[in-house]
Formats: C-alpha cells, structure tokens, sequence
C-alpha cells in the first residue's frame, strides 16, 4: 500500500471489540478471512490478536487475559476465553439509525419481495437499538414516482427466475417502445427505481424507470446476458453514456449544472454558467432546450439547435396567431 | 505514545471498570492499569484518565459515574454494567444478515456508510449460522453529498439550533437563518431540512442544496423539543404547490404519452390536465413541441407562445 491509512485509537479499539464476538461465532476461520471480513491486511489483523491477548482483568494473570489462538499451521483462530467482550458492544445511535433509515428505505424499493426478511431484520434491530433508534426517525428517504405492485413484483420475478421480459416502455423522449430485455437488477438511486438489463434490441445494458415501464409480460425463454457484461458502477449515480454538449446557461437555468452529473463548470462573471454534459441522445437534448425555453443555448452542435428552433417553429404554426 | 499503545490501555480500562464489582475509584485504576501508574504526576494522570474517559464515552461504551454515599456529591468510583454494555441477545437469520449487508451498502456519504459498517459488523456475531442467501438483484443507493448533512443530524438528534445562510429559491439572495431542526428528508433526489425557524416563528422547510457554506450548530444541547405529531414528509409536499388549475390540451394520437397519463379526463384528444405553477407546466408542455396545443386557459397559451419565441431567438446555429 503506498498511502499509510492513520487509525485512530478508538477507530481501532472500535474494531478490536468487533472482532473477538465474531471470531467467537465464527470458531476456526483463516487470518485471511477475518482481515477480509474486517477490510484489514492480514498483517493489522494479527497485531490486533497479539494486542488482544496482551489485554485483560487487572492483575494480567492466567485467566484474566483474554484468550485466543491463532498458530495453528493452516492459520485458524479460536477464541479460549473472550473475558467480558464476548458480546458486541451495543449500537451507538448513529449506527443504530444509519442501518434503520436505509432499511425502511429498502422496504419500500419495489420488486424488493424479501419483505418479511427486511420486516424481521428492522424488528429485531430495534429491539437490540433501544433508545438508540430513537434518532432514525429524524431521517425520510420519500420514494419517488407510482411502480404498480405488478410490475414491481413482476420484475422482481423475473430477475429471480433468470427469464426474460417483454416492456411496454414510455422512453424520457416520451416515445412508447416495445422490447425485449433480460433483467439483471433492481437499481433504486436516491429514491428512483431502475430496471436495468441487457437490451435485446440495443445490444447493451440499459436502465429503465420503473415507474416508465406500463406493461412486463415473463417471457418463458431463459436470459442470455453475455458474459463480460457488468452492470452500472452504481457510485457514479445515472451518468448518460451519449456524447458530450456544450450549454449556456442564464442565472436562472443555472441549476441544470448541480442537477445532472456533468465534465466541466465555468462561472461566467456576468452570472452565466457554460456546462458541458453528456446526454443520452439528441432527442432527450431537445426536450430539455424546449423545457428551458431559451435560458439554455446549445453552443457546440449547430445541427441539434437548428432542429430545436424547427421544433418550435412548428409548435408555434399550430397557435392561431 | 504510539497508538497501539493506547488501544490497548482503552481495553485494559474498559475491562478493569467491567470486572470491578464495585464502582472503581480513579485510584484504583492508576494502580491498575501500567501507563497510569507510570505517569509522571497526579495532574498527568488525571489528563490522561479523563481523555480516555472521554474517548470511551465518544464510542458509546456506558461508563457511569457513582457518587460516594455520604451525600458530599463526591465520586465514589466508575463502571461498566455488563447488561449495559453488550447488545442485547438478538438472532439474525442468514437472508436477514444478508439484507442488513445490503442495507450497509445504501449510503454514499463517508461518515454514514462507515457508521452503517461498523453497526453490520456487530451484528454479524449475532447470526444464528443459517446459510445466507443474498437479496437476489437489489442495488440501493442514497447519496448525501450536502456538507451540512452530518452537522444537522448530529443537530436533530442532540436537539441544537443551527445557524446557516440561506439562498432563496426565487430572488436568488442570501439570507441567515436560525433553525431547530426536526428531520431531514429526501425528496426526488434532493435533501430537504424541516425545523422550526426560531425567527419566523414558523414551521419550514429548507432545501440542503441551497444552503451556502456550512450549517453550524449553535447553543447547548436540548434546547427544544421535536413535535410529536410532526410528518416532514407531508410536510415538505405541502410547502410545494398543489395543483389548483385545470388546462385543456389537444394532444395528437400517440404521442405525449407521459402527459397522457396525467389527465384526468380524455375524450377526442383533448385531455384535461390540472397543474400548480403556470410557468412549470409551461415548459413542461413546450417539451413536447408541436406534439401538444394548448387550449385553455388563454393565460397558459399566452406563456406557451412566449416560450416557444424565445426559444427560436436562443437556439440560432452559427
């Protein structure tokens, strides 16, 4: 590793608290796999066991330590005696609430049809949190857009099935598609949910709102996503893989730069603010130049902006004026 | 002092106070544990105590304080009650370990995601051996990139003021605001902070992303109490505008699919569409270009066409 990772004292005697029950319900696992459990080197592992044992009642003598073994040949540890740290230590709340908020969250992504688990796991949580939970509740996350409980459920099947699905899809250039799709996963990013597959028609992985999606019918024909096919790195949030545009925006369409992920800012003195952003396709493009009415001016493709203002110009020709 | 130093001495206290039947005065404890016995003086022991005391506390391990009996309110010693301690006896089912994994995965921000982790690893002791067969095709996904999110739910949850400036939605100007927060929410990928706005004397909601800077709690902790029949959320749908007026549109067959399923009513292509902001439904209306006509009401028209100029003068090739 070329950058020392500095730990705190707490962070670390965080871990060694977290570390003895574990080992203890997990008797014999490797080096390996605790410091991979626990996202250390193995190196940092082991010191935290040579720590441990050093550690224990006042008096340090046999039987106040705690006792653990880890030179066995194949590398296997066994706790003999874990003192009075067998148990976790109990959920501060900001654990207790960050775990609870992202579980209500999940109970209501739809197509999440491990409902009792998700029931069960937050029911018991709170009975182990206390008073703990009590902070989760200053935490919504609202769900966004109306799935039908039979789409959800049904691409949630299907997913679970490895079958593929025919949509009936209202695409964000508002055109009614019908396709065919192997679904891979449920996607749901700040509140949105996602379909995402592999496009028999596209030949590529696509995402599709599920509150887009009107019609899934399970076709009865096993997925064939190909091999070397990984879905979207779900960190870098919906990133349209189009080609890159250029637009100026006045003061008060100035928003679009926080809203959509985007290459490059620049202030203007003068308020304005150039963006560059890539976009799905041209026709995603002109519905939002459209809906910007003129605070938003398409500076690179001359092309793009000459079928906007035909756009209008039509749309005009039908106001008797 | 190298850090593993003082980890370990944090865990030789923390057993010391756990093993003790009785509360353990601070004399004691110099005896016991080496590197306070070694401390040069009192006053440097004293500091090093009390700042682990402190660090102990931070990571929500329960060392209480007992007064002496005789009533001096001096400290007779500290402990730790091991049922205060320990989580409680819970068992996990594999698939549920397997959705609390998954649900430690939801957050994107630093401090939450690692608060998350760290709460996933204790519960993983807790599992009751059953094989663990993961949520089949679920990704979550929460992000949080506001700087002043940390700051408010520590605000939230230890009931303090905060203090931030604040840049109006409409006339774009800044403004400083006194707030006690009651929840954060998220909305439509936004985070929205509801509190009551000390100066005001109201109800409000704040919309994260147009704070400038950083919120900053100020004042002591339980300054205010959190209404209990507050809903942030009905509340933050609320503060948006309702839908009040009723448009008449013609939309041609097969298209504006979407617009489509708004209306309330259809018949021979003219739908009836209610909306809240005139200039929004608007632009929304313009997306669709020649797609749409607007009917009624005249004033809806009037903006439509405007738009619609404008946007022939902005979109001019070179």
């Amino acid at each position: 590793m070329s950058a020392r990772v500095v730990e705190t004292a707490g962070a670390r005697l965080s871990r060694l608290l977290a570390v003895v029950p574990w080992l203890a319900a997990n008797d014999g696992v490797s080096i390996a796999e605790a410091a991979r459990h626990f996202g250390v080197t193995e190196k940092q592992l082991s010191d935290d066991l040579w720590l441990l044992i050093c550690t224990g009642r006042p008096g340090h003598l046999h039987g106040d330590l705690v006792d653990i073994q880890f030179w066995d040949e194949d590398g296997s540890i066994h706790v003999l005696d874990a003192q009075t740290i067998d148990r976790p230590l109990r959920l501060s709340a900001d654990e207790a609430s960050a775990l609870v908020v992202a579980l209500r969250y999940l109970e209501q992504v739809p197509g999440v049809h491990q409902r009792e688990v998700l029931a069960g796991a937050i029911a018991k949580l709170e009975s182990a949190a206390g008073e703990a939970l009590a902070a989760a509740d200053g935490v919504t996350v609202a769900v966004e857009g109306v799935v039908a409980e039979e789409i959800g459920s049904a691409v949630a099947r299907a997913i679970a099935d490895q079958r593929r699905v025919h949509l009936t899809y209202i695409a964000s250039s508002d055109q009614r598609s019908e396709r065919d799709v192997d679904p891979m996963r449920i996607l749901s990013l700040d509140g949105r949910s996602y379909l995402e597959g592999w496009c028999l028609r596209a030949e590529a992985v696509r995402t599709f709102r599920l509150d887009r999606i009107e019609n899934v019918i399970i076709l009865d024909v096993a997925t064939t996503i190909p091999e070397d096919v990984a879905g979207m790195d779900v960190n870098r949030g919906m990133r349209p893989d189009g080609p890159l545009v250029t637009l100026e925006l006045q003061p008060e369409a100035a928003w679009i730069a926080d809203e959509y992920p985007n290459e490059s800012v620049d202030d203007l003195p003068d308020g304005r603010v150039v963006v560059v952003l890539p976009v799905s396709d041209q026709g995603w493009l002109t519905r939002l130049l459209l809906r910007m009415g003129g605070t938003v001016r398409l500076i690179d493709q001359p092309e793009w902006s000459r079928d906007v203002r035909l756009a209008a110009e039509r749309a005009l020709a039908r106001y008797d004026l | 002092m190298s850090k593993s130093d003082r980890a370990e001495r944090l865990l030789n206290v923390l057993f010391a106070l756990m093993a003790s039947a009785r509360p353990m005065p601070k004399s004691a404890l110099r005896e016991v544990i080496d590197a306070y016995r070694e401390s040069p003086s009192e006053e440097a022991f004293e500091r090093m105590f009390e700042r682990d005391k402190d660090e102990l506390r931070s990571m929500g391990i329960p060392i209480e304080t007992i007064e002496g009996a005789d009533g001096s309110g001096g400290i007779e010693g500290y402990r730790i009650l091991r049922e205060s301690y320990a989580l409680p006896e819970v068992n996990f089912s594999g698939d549920e370990l397997a959705v609390l994994g998954l649900a430690a995965k939801v957050w994107e921000q630093a401090s939450l995601g690692a608060s998350a982790q760290r709460a996933l690893r204790k519960l993983e002791s807790m599992g009751d051996g059953s094989i663990i067969d993961g949520p089949v095709g679920v990704e979550a996904r929460i992000a949080t990139s506001d700087v002043s999110f940390p700051i408010l739910l520590d605000a939230i949850r230890s009931r303090r003021a905060v203090t931030f400036t604040y840049r109006k939605p409409r006339s774009g100007d800044d403004e400083v605001r006194r707030v006690q927060p009651w929840g954060v929410v998220s909305r439509r990928g936004h985070w929205y902070l509801v509190g009551h706005d000390v100066d005001r004397a109201q109800a409000r909601v704040f919309r994260l992303s147009r704070i400038v800077g950083t919120a900053v709690a100020t004042g002591p902790n339980q300054a205010f109490d959190i209404p209990a029949d507050i809903d942030a959320a009905s509340m933050i749908a609320s503060a948006m505008p309702q839908d009040r007026m009723i448009a008449q549109v013609q939309i041609d067959p097969g298209s504006a699919v979407s617009l489509r399923r708004r209306a309330s009513s259809i018949s021979d292509d003219v739908a009836e569409i209610s909306y809240a902001d005139e200039d929004v439904f608007a632009s929304e209306l313009v997306g669709y270009a020649d797609a749409v006509v607007v009917l009624s009401p005249e004033s809806l028209r009037h903006t439509v066409v405007d738009l619609l100029r404008k946007i022939m003068l902005t979109q001019v090739s070179a």
